[in-house]
């Protein structure tokens, strides 16, 4: 019998996007009780970079820490997935305008910045994990191929695993070439038991019909979920805040959706 | 935790020694290194170039995607029989139940840096510029997938130099849990500004050909590279001998760019993959070593190895033949590896003059034709930010 019939239980929860800075901040609007509004996103300062660390770190970066610490409510050293479709813009705008000038230097932080698994890798650091990590993208489909790897993780190898994914806007010139136009981070803990104050459990699935992508019951929140590849999990953690036991379709590769059933008993 | 093992039923590779596994085997077996003095930068250095990359264009119907890193995927895919053995898959499970799997550290971003020099008097970039298609990672996966007729799972790992030797962890996991029946992995990975000055200012970069293990080695030489693997959980075929047998992923947790300095991270990356494939340490016949030639890196991997293995284990680095072909390096060390398997040698650890006497491991200082039959051997892979992974592949049983 294959292992993907097994729920997964999402034991926490974190979000970052505009107005919506940690669960507590996002609960009324996942909830339904009020309209999700734009607004300035801040500079977020993730307490568990020391402040030379986070000197070094850029906005991106920043971005899914602030995520990560606040999932990762147990303190545990886990296993970590990080998932972003394009990297960091910031850094890409840097080096290349470097690269067109001359001298060609790069800075040694900004190159080491540069790797997909920058993020990750200053989470290790800080958090002293010395657990498998991994970075990863499918463009577009990005929250639901790293969310199908943490899954795996967990049924694999029988552990929790933290779940990281984030993905920030763009600077000219290359915003004009970017489909994220707000930031937007959330991670969750997955494992095979359920904790006392779990969300919710998941059961994962691919599907090849035709069929629209699931959209959020409060729809104010439709803008957002369209202004980044990340905030296509509105709908799902709306449905594990609002407890609501149901099917939901994920963008996922070729216009294939990943079906994800959730559950609350 | 014991895995079950995949059988390598089809595979291809080009690098620096040339296209095919043929041209690679020939070049290691008659000492043919792949690396060349570089005639086009403002510094010294030696690269592991792939030839011909540039003229090799992508199927008309999918040229949205042409940028030279999926061009090198191209090439990749047509040879050794490659395309072949996926249309066999595919008649046997189906187009969406092979999952891809697939390594790079820098994508097509190439574009990008080349789009920077033709930006215009307001600062825009070129209107045929297309970051999704080329710079974005799932632009290799799309080429690969679209050019295969696949539409299973996967997604892209981009782990700087560990990333296509994770990829064979993520199909193994996929596989396990159903998802797919077989996977396809690999890794691509052409050689961008973005490297060659980065690594340069962190002063890792030698004027000469790389030097692995040696006393006065002082940093690496870049390759560029791609690599494709077929994995399955049986075949009928029974040319097929090679197996993935383990696999071990850890992160050190100390310095984004330098390695723990006892390789505490690439210790525990090859005793897990000891454990998973429920093989002794005694058991492995040959160590490929990740062995990039930095004073750094070789150093904290002979502390690593001395943990875990015995100190008379043969070790070669293969990245004096190919240059270090960063988020190709995985899949191309692992083909090596099952080079070795296959035809019972194993290769030497090139540009030693001075053997480094602080390393407690026994470098290959010439190729080798072993006495005692060689079943198993393991393949590390580490990257920036600490990232580790090691592989074991073996002969059937």
């Amino acid at each position: 019998m294959s292992l993907k019939i097994k729920p997964v239980y999402i034991n926490t929860l974190s979000i970052a996007a505009p107005n919506m800075i940690g669960l507590e901040q996002a609960l009324p609007v996942l909830s339904g009780e009020t309209q999700w509004q734009t607004g300035e996103f801040p500079k977020l300062a993730p307490q568990l970079l020391p402040a030379n660390e986070r000197r070094r770190t850029t906005s991106f970066i920043k971005l899914a820490l602030q995520v990560a610490d606040e999932a990762n409510l147990a303190d545990k050293q886990l296993p970590a997935v990080f998932a972003s479709s394009n990297g960091d813009f910031h850094i890409s705008n840097n080096i290349c305008n470097t690269l067109s000038c001359d001298p060609k230097y790069i800075s040694p932080t900004q190159f080491h910045n540069s790797v997909h698994n920058a993020a990750a890798g200053y989470w290790a650091i800080a958090a002293k994990s010395q657990a498998a990590s991994t970075s990863i993208s499918t463009g577009d489909s990005t929250f639901s191929s790293g969310l199908l790897e943490a899954v795996t993780q967990v049924l694999c190898q029988e552990e929790d695993v933290l779940y990281v994914a984030y993905d920030y806007p763009a600077t000219a010139p290359l915003d004009k070439f970017s489909d994220v136009s707000e930031a937007f981070s959330t991670a969750f803990v997955l494992s095979l038991s359920k904790a006392e104050k779990s969300y919710g459990s998941i059961k994962l699935d691919i599907s090849h019909v035709d069929i629209e992508k699931s959209r959020c019951i409060n729809t104010s929140l439709n803008s957002l979920q369209d202004s980044n590849p990340i905030a296509e999990s509105l709908p799902l953690l709306e449905a594990l805040c609002l407890k609501n036991s149901t099917t939901l379709c994920l963008p996922y590769l070729n216009n294939s959706k990943l079906k994800v059933e959730v559950s609350h008993d | 935790m014991p895995i079950s093992p995949l059988i390598i039923t089809a595979s291809s590779m080009v690098n620096a020694l040339g296209r095919g596994k043929a041209a690679t085997l020939s070049a290691l077996k008659n000492n043919q290194s792949g690396l060349r003095l570089s005639k086009n930068l403002d510094f010294s250095t030696w690269l592991g170039q792939v030839d011909g990359v540039d003229d090799y264009p992508l199927e008309d119907d999918l040229s949205i995607f042409s940028c030279r890193n999926n061009q090198l995927a191209k090439l990749t895919l047509d040879i050794d029989g490659f395309r072949d053995a996926v249309n066999q898959a595919k008649e046997k499970y189906g187009a969406d139940r092979i999952g891809v799997f697939l390594g790079s550290s820098t994508s097509g971003s190439e574009e990008t840096e080349k789009a920077y020099l033709k930006r215009d008097e307001n600062g825009d970039l070129p209107a045929d510029y297309d970051f999704m298609h080329t710079h974005n990672f799932t632009s290799l996966l799309d080429y690969t997938q679209q050019s295969l007729g696949l539409t299973g799972v996967g997604h892209v790992i981009s782990t700087a130099c560990s990333s296509s030797a994770k990829v064979f962890a993520a199909a193994h996991r996929h596989i396990e849990s159903g998802f797919c029946d077989a996977a396809i992995v690999g890794g691509v990975d052409t050689i961008t500004q973005v490297s060659l000055y980065g690594f340069h200012s962190l002063q890792l970069t030698s004027a000469e050909p790389c030097r692995p293990c040696d006393e006065n080695r002082d940093g690496i030489s870049i390759g560029e590279a791609a690599g494709f693997a077929l994995l399955e959980q049986t075949t009928s075929d029974s040319n097929s001998q090679v197996v993935l047998k383990g696999f071990g992923e850890s992160s050190d947790a100390y310095h984004m760019s330098s390695p723990h300095p006892e390789g505490r991270g690439a210790a525990d990356a090859m005793q897990q993959a000891l454990n998973n494939a429920s093989l002794a340490a005694s058991d492995i016949s040959y160590i490929n070593l990740h062995g990039t030639a930095t004073p750094a890196n070789d150093a904290a991997e002979g502390k690593a190895i001395t943990h875990v293995f015995d100190t008379q284990t043969p070790c070669s680095s293969t990245k004096g033949w190919t240059g270090h072909t960063l988020g190709a390096a995985g899949i191309t060390e692992a083909l090596i590896c099952m080079l070795i398997l296959e035809y019972q040698f194993l290769p030497a650890n090139l540009n030693v003059n001075d053997l480094d006497s602080s390393l407690q491991i026994h470098v290959l200082l010439e190729n080798l034709k072993p006495k005692q039959m060689i079943n198993n051997v393991i393949t590390n892979s580490f990257g920036f930010g600490g990232s580790n992974c090691s592989l074991i592949l073996g002969l059937q049983t």
